[in-house]
């Protein structure tokens, strides 16, 4: 179980996480959703350890309750080559392109786990199996160019899988990958997840995607989650203004937007843009750009309210 | 009113050799593609990477020649045109890209890069510089400031002012808002569909996301290895989808069914 408690992570012209708490229990499917610089990759860090070392940290993260707040380097290494494990967008680069992609996978057993060479092959084997490789005891041989690009993510989701961790953070994991074999690699982290009871951390910008693969979801703004709750419930019903704009901006494959005249609708928009980290506001970071703002907005940080702990002084007041 | 018509359209690329004396392979990246665009219209054209998409993009730009086939632009074969003929018709058509990061000069202003195509048809009209702005909802003293300085979205309306300011006829987005985040995205459709309205412009818009192509396109055409898989109205293709893969590529557009 990891437990991240009122988490912020402060660099010299800002903070990038305001206060964030998340719970991570075995077999949870979490999503994490929210624009460029809303935190959900810096969200991810805390819970591996990788935050920057420029940061000040407040707040607290245990893992089966043992605080890693002050944690060594060498703590946090223990935690990344057993329990917990992260895949990211870019399958092209994040494999070196001189090594076989079976030696690369049977690395960190070789280094963690002290299996011999023979042996961390043979799980390789059974690993690329599992992630849906065909012919895993040829494509072991491989180099990372002679594989396509979603054969490339599962051959680094089964880097990741290979001690066994008990939470896997994917950050963007189908963002690069065409649209069809993105569904495929959604379908098999959530097929992992299930078969494993391995927790699963996705983070998207892709509603669909994270709509397919979780059963939570936490909405970001400017490193506030500022909405939470169950993912069917927060795509159908969403109570911050930011994730009603979020939601509405996307384009809808069902209802075919034309007027009756056949022209075609506008899309709703969120006026403005994110601003920079230094350019937030003290209080509510979605301040500027809400459609529901008033004066107290800007200068003071809204408590989470409600079942879906919405970050809203609108929802305080019982206003939207 | 027919504004672009391409007829079997069909690019062949020549692969390395695998073996000494053998042949070279061959890989037919457009296979017999045909569609039209009329003025004001939009034509999606969808499909995997490699389904030959961008090739198709750029001989609709005349950057490279079809091996069979011929498009036909206000009625003019531009693969016909001798060089300077071609360059004399360029302003009609223009492009935008994918990445706002690359496809701007770092080290020139904004306001430098997008009057290039002005320069390069001998023309110098600050004038119309301040229009283009003003058009894709910039301020004009935006000019003065350099790529660097701006967010994707901004860069995006950059690149789209670059491409208007030509006044032209037909637009080729290249997945030009697939690098942004949701909400920008939506800015980016709105106004290119306002440009369209205001400015009566044929769009040959490439995206993989059928959900955006739903919101912009007219008609689609759904490219699988080169060959046209579908083509016809957007109602009919995202209603009634005639093939599985139209249909994958609605499931991972967010459609259940």
């Amino acid at each position: 179980m990891f437990e991240m408690n009122d988490m912020t992570v402060r660099f010299a012209i800002g903070e990038a996480l305001r206060g964030a708490s998340l719970r991570v229990a075995p077999g949870d499917r979490i999503g994490i959703v929210g624009e460029s610089g809303s935190g959900k990759s810096m969200l991810a860090a805390c819970l591996m350890g990788m935050v920057p070392d420029a940061a000040t940290l407040s707040g607290t993260l245990t893992i089966d309750g043992t605080d890693m707040t002050q944690a060594s380097e060498a703590a946090w290494q223990a935690i990344r080559a057993r329990r917990a494990a992260m895949i990211f967008q870019e399958p092209m680069t994040a494999l070196n392109p001189l090594r076989r992609v079976g030696d690369t996978v049977a690395e960190p057993m070789r280094v963690h786990l002290g299996m011999r060479k023979a042996q961390a092959r043979d799980r390789v084997a059974t690993l690329f199996d599992e992630v849906g490789i065909p012919d895993p005891a040829a494509r072991l041989r491989m180099f990372p160019h002679e594989l396509s690009g979603g054969q490339r993510q599962r051959v680094l989701i089964a880097l990741a899988l290979a001690c066994d961790p008990e939470l896997l953070i994917a950050d963007e994991p189908t963002t690069a990958l065409d649209a069809n074999v993105a569904l495929k690699i959604t379908d098999l982290l959530v097929h992992l997840s299930r078969s494993r009871n391995m927790a699963l951390v996705f983070i998207s910008h892709d509603l669909a995607a994270v709509a397919r693969a979780t059963t939570e979801i936490a909405v970001m703004y400017g490193g506030d989650i500022v909405e939470r709750g169950p993912t069917a419930d927060v795509l159908a019903d969403p109570v911050h203004p930011y994730s009603q704009g979020l939601l509405a901006a996307r384009p809808d494959l069902r209802a075919f937007p034309r007027d009756a005249d056949g022209s075609r609708r506008r899309l709703p928009t969120i006026p403005g843009t994110v601003p920079p980290l230094h350019a937030m506001a003290r209080g509510c970071r979605f301040s500027g750009r809400c459609p529901v703002e008033r004066n107290a907005c800007a200068s003071v940080k809204p408590a989470p309210v409600g079942p879906r702990q919405a970050t809203c002084h609108a929802l305080s007041r019982g206003v939207a | 009113m027919t504004l672009l018509k391409a007829n079997g359209l069909t690019r062949r690329y020549r692969l390395p050799r695998t073996t000494l004396l053998g042949a070279a392979p061959v890989l037919t990246a457009v296979d017999d593609v045909s569609f039209e665009i009329a003025a004001g219209q939009t034509l999606g054209v969808v499909g995997e990477s490699g389904s030959g998409k961008s090739t198709l993009a750029r001989m609709v730009m005349a950057f490279e020649a079809p091996d069979l086939g011929n498009v036909l632009f206000e009625g003019q074969d531009i693969h016909a045109l001798r060089a300077f003929e071609l360059r004399g018709l360029r302003p009609d058509f223009q492009m935008i890209f994918q990445d706002p990061f690359s496809s701007l000069d770092p080290r020139r202003k904004v306001g430098w890069s997008i009057a290039e195509p002005l320069r390069a048809m001998g023309i110098a009209a600050p004038d119309q510089v301040a229009d283009a702005f003003a058009q894709v909802g910039l301020h004009p003293d935006d000019g003065d400031k350099y790529p660097h300085e701006f967010s994707g979205g901004q860069r995006q309306r950059i690149a789209i002012a670059r491409a208007i300011i030509t006044r032209p006829k037909l637009l080729v987005a290249d997945e030009a808002v697939s690098a942004l985040d949701v909400s920008v995205q939506a800015q980016i459709l709105n106004l290119l569909m306002d440009l369209q309205d205001a400015l009566g412009l044929g769009i040959l818009f490439i995206s993989h996301d059928l959900a955006v192509v739903a919101s912009i396109c007219d008609t689609v055409l759904v490219m699988q290895h080169g060959k046209t898989l579908e083509y016809g109205t957007a109602a009919d293709i995202l209603n009634n989808p005639g093939h599985s893969y139209t249909r994958s590529l609605l499931i991972a557009a967010g459609d259940e069914v």
